[in-house]
């Protein structure tokens, strides 16, 4: 049984065989003491959230002043806002495993963060049940990313899924134990299904939007077949490849952009969905019966299931 | 310039666009890209890590704030700002630039080419090719003492190794004396610092290692193969302890000035100097580069295509520059290297040459041509920056940026010419990047004014004898026969200029070449 010891200060001094090598490191690097004391105060709440165990509170002081000593320890650095808020939200991942958890969080937590779905990602890690072996920790928060809307990460979380523990998997994935595998199999084969979501005709899903609201663009987008996922993107003088399923959308710039070609102008009124404007472009994806549609109005597409013919 | 953790390595992609094919897909190893990648995980792209290697370099290593090696995005023109009496330009470039002090010492490394380092002392010479060294993956200190400096009493052997004593006095023939071989000739890297002091007689051995990469000593050979070389020399205009030996220089594939120190960068050195980290001793291993690695590195530099329009282009500025039409009275002959064989001055035969306007004409600015391994020089180097850059092939500002470090003691200036007499060009007699570069925007200039893109008739005469000449009867023959000397009937009230002369003898190598068929085929059916 461990020696709990309260206060950073105090930890320090009782692990100062531990630390003075990390704290040497820092000071290589040109970080001086009243800095490294200043970022060990700071991280004082997240430790006591920790309850102050020496064997989970070493990596948070690793972890701070490794950021403290690359430059990434001040108030708009997503990793220190990972030290001091997610990680003690992780308490029973960081407690299960800290020499792991401590790590891939920090790692993952800047491309999470880029798009904007940090908190989104941390609530389903913090709901899932803590992985029963160290190794399953990256692959679970693969999977995290994925579900909570990082969808270029399909192919891989689905993948790492698989792997899992079913109950790891099942909890991460919010759908029952025993229907991982049929699940994970059904939505291999159709991105847009999804169990507990209507597979009726509609919107199933939204891309971009307006830079005022939040979106990545100025001007309104045109659609277009082609590239390395069939749909296209074409606005503000750029091209990019549309990436999307049920769970999140994407957009990648494409530097050497393909040909495009503008598609079909279907009538709007034909489309079930919930507004009335002009559609400029209607591209059917990996099924025929799911277009990726532009209209006039709009800075954002629109992913849309029309009935089946 | 951030100093704060010289193991970091910047984040891939560097530039953007570069990194071939975009990955659409993601995953463990991304989500997770913010630490050191698993032994296992899948190694960058070279080209990605030789990027990394140069910023590396600028941000942690080397203080070179410059970006003289200046590259605008298509269709962004860059903004310009005019200051002082002289009207001195500060260029915003659109396009991610470099500094020519770090960039092409690591194309050199790339390319296993030959590069000089020259400026004042303290400038970051011997720091520069101290770290090619260790990115290639040997230890610095092993670096440091590989390293050759020159001085006057350096001897060949002293340079390359030692017979055996023992075997001097008991060997029957010379082939029996083994060679204590200087392990610096088997690096990947080798510096030679300060190699304008070394004498002449091994400035001569050197040559062979750099030109050949074998070294003889004692009737026996050191096979060095391929490697990167860094010269560097205080002062290459002569100032050196001995005249440097034409060929030795010829052999130099690349000159890089030391640009002068930014004194607003002070604060930098003063850090490192209390930090006591000697950025060489701390090179993150992500930019180290094994012998596998270097070798494919070269290979797909060399894999890099050259278009054809630009290299048409570069044709073209090559053209302009060996023709001294009083030099001689047959053709072939009138060039600038019959001049300097003969030891006649190309300046005076240039000067009474009136055919052409002399400002106009870049010929009519050098006292020389370009050897043909200058233009493997350009060529490789062009390929190397597209490489460096992540184009798909060479474009023409790729070319244009190594231009004028590869001829920088390849083109000699004729400092005399009238084109050096106007007030604005005063400057280009002492700054030779920006002459060679402005002689070579004028040529592409005067290549794009005469349409030779998309009207190059002796091209295609070239093209349609290069598809062979199997199979081709006599009346094709004599068609093409016809429109080879139409050709050179054309041309016959209009001046010579380099391109034509170059182009009138493209096109006599043709008529040869079908005349003599012609004769076989007559021949054959008679």
């Amino acid at each position: 049984m461990a020696v709990v010891v309260t206060g950073v200060p105090a930890l320090v001094r009782a692990h100062a065989a531990t630390v003075d090598p990390w704290l040497r490191e820092a000071a290589g690097w040109g970080v001086d003491a009243a800095a490294a004391r200043a970022a060990l105060t700071d991280l004082e709440p997240a430790v006591a959230a920790l309850d102050g165990d020496p064997e989970v509170a070493l990596p948070l002081v690793r972890a701070t002043l490794d950021l403290l000593a690359r430059g990434r320890w001040h108030a708009a650095s997503v990793p220190r806002g990972v030290v001091l808020t997610v990680l003690p939200r992780l308490a029973t991942w960081v407690r299960a495993w800290p020499a792991d958890v401590v790590p891939a969080v920090l790692a993952a937590s800047r491309g999470v963060a880029r798009a904007g779905l940090l908190d989104a990602w941390v609530d389903r890690v913090a709901r899932a049940d803590v992985p029963a072996a160290p190794t399953d920790v990256r692959p679970a928060l693969l999977v995290a990313a994925w579900r909570s809307g990082l969808v270029r990460y399909r192919d891989a979380a689905l993948d790492a899924a698989a792997a899992l523990p079913a109950a790891t998997a099942a909890a991460l994935l919010e759908v029952p134990e025993a229907e991982v595998g049929v699940v994970l199999e059904r939505h291999r084969a159709d991105r847009w299904w999804w169990p507990g979501r209507d597979d009726g005709p509609g919107v199933v899903q939204r891309v971009g939007g307006f830079v005022g609201w939040g979106g990545p663009w100025v001007q309104v987008p045109r659609v277009a077949a082609g590239g390395p996922t069939g749909w296209l993107v074409v606005v503000d003088g750029t091209v990019g490849a549309v990436v999307a399923d049920v769970h999140g959308s994407a957009v990648v710039g494409l530097e050497d952009p393909p040909p495009t070609v503008a598609p079909p102008r279907p009538d709007a009124r034909r489309l079930p969905v919930p507004w009335l404007d002009e559609v400029t472009g209607a591209v059917p994806g990996e099924r025929p019966d799911v277009l990726l549609v532009a209209r006039t109005h709009s800075c954002t597409l629109d992913v849309v299931r029309v009935a089946a013919a | 310039m951030s100093e704060h953790d010289l193991q970091q390595v910047s984040q891939a992609p560097t530039r953007a666009g570069a990194a071939g094919t975009p990955h659409v897909e993601l995953d463990a190893a991304h989500l997770f890209a913010d630490e050191q990648l698993p032994a296992d995980a899948t190694a960058p792209r070279l080209d990605e890590k030789l990027r990394q290697a140069y910023f590396w370099m600028v941000n942690h290593a080397v203080i070179s704030p410059h970006y003289d090696v200046e590259f605008s995005a298509p269709g962004q023109a860059r903004t310009t700002y005019r200051l002082g009496d002289s009207r001195a330009a500060v260029h915003l470039p659109t396009d991610q630039s470099y500094s020519s002090f770090v960039l092409l010492p690591l194309l050199t490394f790339a390319v296993r080419g030959r590069c000089l380092l020259v400026g004042g002392p303290g400038r970051g010479k011997t720091a520069s090719a101290i770290l090619m060294g260790v990115i290639a993956g040997y230890p610095v200190r092993d670096v440091r003492r590989a390293m050759q400096h020159g001085h006057p009493q350096l001897t060949v052997q002293d340079m390359f190794g030692t017979p055996l004593p023992r075997d001097l006095v008991n060997a029957e023939r010379l082939a029996d004396v083994d060679v204590a071989w200087r392990s610096w000739l088997g690096m990947r890297v080798k510096i030679v610092d300060e190699y304008n002091r070394i004498p002449t007689r091994t400035q001569s051995a050197l040559l062979t290692v750099l030109a050949d990469g074998y070294v003889e000593v004692f009737d026996q050979v050191y096979e060095t193969g391929a490697s990167a070389w860094y010269l560097t020399a205080n002062d290459d205009a002569g100032g050196g302890t001995f005249q440097v030996v034409d060929a030795l220089r010829d052999r130099i594939d690349v000159v890089v000035k030391a640009l002068a120190f930014n004194s607003r960068f002070l604060g930098d050195l003063v850090t490192r100097a209390e930090r006591g980290v000697r950025p060489e001793e701390n090179v993150p291993p992500g930019i180290v580069f094994d012998a596998d690695e270097h070798d494919r590195l070269h290979r797909e530099v060399l894999a890099v295509p050259l278009p054809r329009p630009v290299r048409r282009r570069l044709e073209f500025f090559a053209a302009q520059l060996e023709l001294l039409e009083r030099a001689g009275s047959q053709l072939e002959y009138r060039t600038k290297d019959t001049a300097r064989l003969a030891g006649a001055d190309p300046h005076t035969l240039l000067a009474s040459d009136d055919g052409r306007d002399r400002r106009d004409d870049i010929g009519a600015q050098t006292l020389n041509g370009l050897s043909v391994r200058a233009l493997q020089s350009l060529v490789l180097y062009a390929k190397a920056m597209a490489y460096f850059r992540g184009d798909a092939q060479v474009e023409l500002d790729d070319l244009r940026a190594v231009l004028p470090f590869v001829l920088h003691d390849k083109l000699q200036p004729d400092l005399d010419a009238p084109a050096f007499d106007d007030p604005e060009r005063e400057a280009l007699r002492t700054d030779r990047v920006s002459w060679l570069r402005e002689i070579f925007d004028t040529a592409c200039l005067q290549y794009d004014a005469a349409g030779l893109d998309g009207d190059d008739p002796v091209g295609d005469v070239l093209a349609e004898l290069a598809a062979g000449l199997d199979g081709i009867e006599e009346k094709v023959v004599l068609a093409r026969l016809a429109t080879i000397e139409r050709i050179l009937s054309g041309w016959q009230r209009t001046k010579l200029h380099g391109d034509m002369y170059d182009d009138a003898l493209a096109l006599k190598y043709a008529h040869q070449r079908y005349s003599s068929y012609l004769r076989w085929l007559r021949w054959q059916s008679s």
